[in-house]
């Protein structure tokens, strides 16, 4: 689903009206009622579609607030790890880029 | 969507939570995909079964001797016209055999149309026909299947190419070659295969081409070992038998 | 009316074959079943004698199912049959000795392809009063075996091929067709379930021999009682391996299970739901077993544990 090369300056939005989801001991089954595709997710996945289901969120933004969420350092999350959860959400559709004018 | 609740205490178990969210950004650092989607559905596989094909990932030499046996690997064999195979590149092709099936495994078919009834021999001036001794032929499937296996196989080997002499009256033969007893076939290398082709009916019918010859070894080695192993294109034949049964 | 087929005149029957009539009850489907060939009527005489069946439709059949030669041709040279569901689907013709196994084929295809009242797994069920133990795993690995002997124990025999998850509540509907068996396991069955409950053999297809237990008439009668799930196991026989149980994360066994669905990804959000709901009353766990006693076994661990109660 992804549209084209991610840029820096996208921010993320998922609409949590197109999605169920169930919690099995910190993993997290999803299913996407626009693809009818079933995804597995961890805690950290599952959190970052949860942030941008609240409001469209940065790479950076996002790393920062579940840095706090999950009582994790710089080190343990880095923006890096956050891009790559945030390309694999793009894939399956749940997440979309907004452009922020 | 509901919002997790994180606990704050450091109780045990959220201090074996943290640690294992610790351990899986690591892993997820490392490469370990943090979404994973549960696309594969059994109603493909239904589907797919008998349209399932596979590409060979390299060449496959096949030599088959009188008996039916073969031998599957990727050497050169070298034929020269007026004289025949070339001893040296059999038994080297047999020692470093990637699979070896046993006598009566390949198809009458896929056998060589000429075979010897004696040994060459350059030293011995008489006639005796001994050139089968039935105490070397392989009993077992299982005990041959799965090579590599240098040890058997050159065993097999010594014995296959002295079975295979041929019968020349004059004996005029040249040690170094054999005019009969063999052949060889080669499927190449991305050569795709389409098992159901080689179907009629229930019965597999491969008494076509090389790749006939390949589906009719494959069958073999389902049989013994089913999905296991590295056989190309076996969980394509494992499927179609599935099916079937 | 719906009686027993043994209870029918032989003739009777291949003539509501031939006219396309024969109407088998089973489960949660009425099977309208068409086919003219001895070695079927042989078979359906044989293994689905208890089964109920009518001689004229007698309400909408769910599963059609045609057993036919593939051309006029193999109609009388190197006669052929082949299974036709009524719907565009690769089946391969077969030997008419073989009309058994083409019938079964047809059953199943229909089965996995065409229904869309439950989530439709591949898998053996067995339940007793307790629930019922879902056995999820590929050909080869014991199902059918585990699936008779636990049969043996007293257990109701659900499916041996398929779990019938009710998109409503979860519950397991029962299917009990006969269990198909394979090579090594037709002996191991006969000894289990005694050789008259077994199929003469089929020989020479090319999965090597072929055989059907037959379902036992009280597991037939109870064949409208629904089960919950209690246990979902993920079995894995390999010779020579050391029993071994693992707990799964509910979560994990979705992930085995929707891979094993026939139609998961056709119904879409009620499946996902119904099988939520299944992993939520049920323990899953996945057995590594090199024999039946030591899989057996497993499962009594498991149950003696508390879990799957």
């Amino acid at each position: 689903m992804a549209a084209g090369p991610l840029k820096e300056t996208f921010h993320w939005k998922s609409d949590a009206s197109l999605w169920l989801s169930e919690e099995f001991d910190d993993t997290f089954l999803v299913f996407f009622r626009p693809s009818g595709e079933t995804h597995f997710l961890n805690f950290l996945s599952f959190g970052v579609l949860s942030k941008c289901s609240e409001q469209p969120h940065s790479k950076e933004k996002l790393a920062s607030a579940l840095r706090d969420l999950f009582d994790l350092s710089e080190t343990e999350l880095p923006e890096s790890l956050i891009a790559t959860v945030i390309e694999q959400l793009d894939e399956t559709g749940l997440l979309t880029p907004v452009v922020q004018s | 969507m509901t919002e997790r609740p994180e606990n704050s205490e450091d109780t045990p178990e959220h201090l074996k939570r943290l640690s294992d969210r610790r351990q899986l950004l690591k892993l997820g650092a490392g490469g370990l995909p943090m979404v994973l989607t549960l696309k594969a559905s059994a109603q493909q596989v239904v589907i797919s079964q008998l349209q399932c094909a596979f590409v060979l990932p390299s060449r496959v030499r096949i030599l088959v001797d009188c008996d039916g046996r073969a031998w599957v690997g990727t050497r050169r064999v070298r034929y020269v016209n007026g004289k025949g195979w070339k001893v040296s590149d059999i038994v080297r092709f047999k020692d470093r055999a990637n699979y070896v099936f046993p006598a009566g495994t390949v198809p009458n078919d896929f056998r060589p149309s000429a075979c010897p009834e004696e040994i060459c021999d350059p030293d011995d001036d008489d006639d005796d026909d001994n050139s089968y001794n039935s105490s070397n032929q392989i009993s077992e499937l299982d005990a041959l299947l799965n090579a590599p296996m240098p040890s058997n196989a050159a065993e097999i080997a010594s014995f296959a190419v002295n079975s295979s002499r041929s019968d020349d009256d004059d004996d005029d033969c040249d040690p170094d070659y054999q005019d009969n007893g063999y052949a060889l076939y080669t499927v190449n290398k991305n050569t795709e295969i389409t098992p159901a082709d080689y179907l009629n009916g229930s019965n597999w019918d491969p008494s076509s081409d090389a790749k006939g010859l390949y589906i009719a070894l494959s069958l073999t080695y389902a049989n013994s070992y089913g999905n296991q192993g590295n056989w190309p294109g076996i969980s394509c034949i494992v499927s179609i038998l599935n099916y079937l049964g | 009316m719906t009686v027993k087929l043994a209870q029918h005149n032989r003739r009777d029957i291949a003539s509501a074959l031939k006219k396309g009539m024969f109407t088998l009850t089973l489960g949660p489907f009425k099977h309208l079943v068409s086919g003219t060939s001895a070695p079927l009527l042989d078979y359906l005489y044989d293994t689905y004698r208890d089964y109920d069946v009518a001689l004229k439709p007698t309400d909408v059949s769910e599963i059609i199912l045609n057993l036919k030669a593939p051309n006029i041709l193999r109609r009388f040279i190197r006669p052929q049959v082949s299974p036709d569901p009524g719907f565009e689907v690769p089946t391969i013709p077969l030997p008419l000795k073989m009309a058994p196994l083409a019938f079964e084929m047809g059953m199943n295809l229909s089965v996995a392809l065409k229904c869309c009242r439950f989530v439709t797994v591949h898998a053996g069920v067995v339940a007793n009063e307790q629930g019922a133990i879902i056995m999820s795993a590929a050909s080869g690995s014991g199902k059918s075996t585990l699936s008779a002997a636990l049969a043996d124990q007293g257990y109701r025999l659900f499916s041996d091929e398929f779990a019938l998850i009710d998109l409503e509540d979860a519950m397991l509907h029962p299917y009990p067709r006969p269990i198909s068996l394979k090579q090594d396991s037709i002996a191991v069955v006969r000894d289990i379930v005694g050789a008259d409950r077994i199929s003469a053999p089929l020989s020479g297809t090319p999965k090597g021999d072929i055989a059907y237990c037959r379902v036992s008439e009280h597991d037939l009668l109870q064949a409208h009682k629904k089960a919950a799930a209690k246990l979902i196991l993920f079995p894995r026989y390999e010779a020579g391996v050391s029993p071994m149980a693992r707990k799964l994360n509910p979560a994990e066994a979705v992930m085995k299970l929707i891979p094993a669905s026939t139609n998961y990804s056709l119904l879409g959000e009620p499946a996902f739901r119904a099988v939520l709901k299944l992993v939520r009353q049920a323990k899953a766990y996945e057995l590594s077993y090199g024999t039946t006693e030591q899989s057996l076994q497993l499962i009594a661990d498991i149950q003696a544990s508390g879990a799957g109660r």
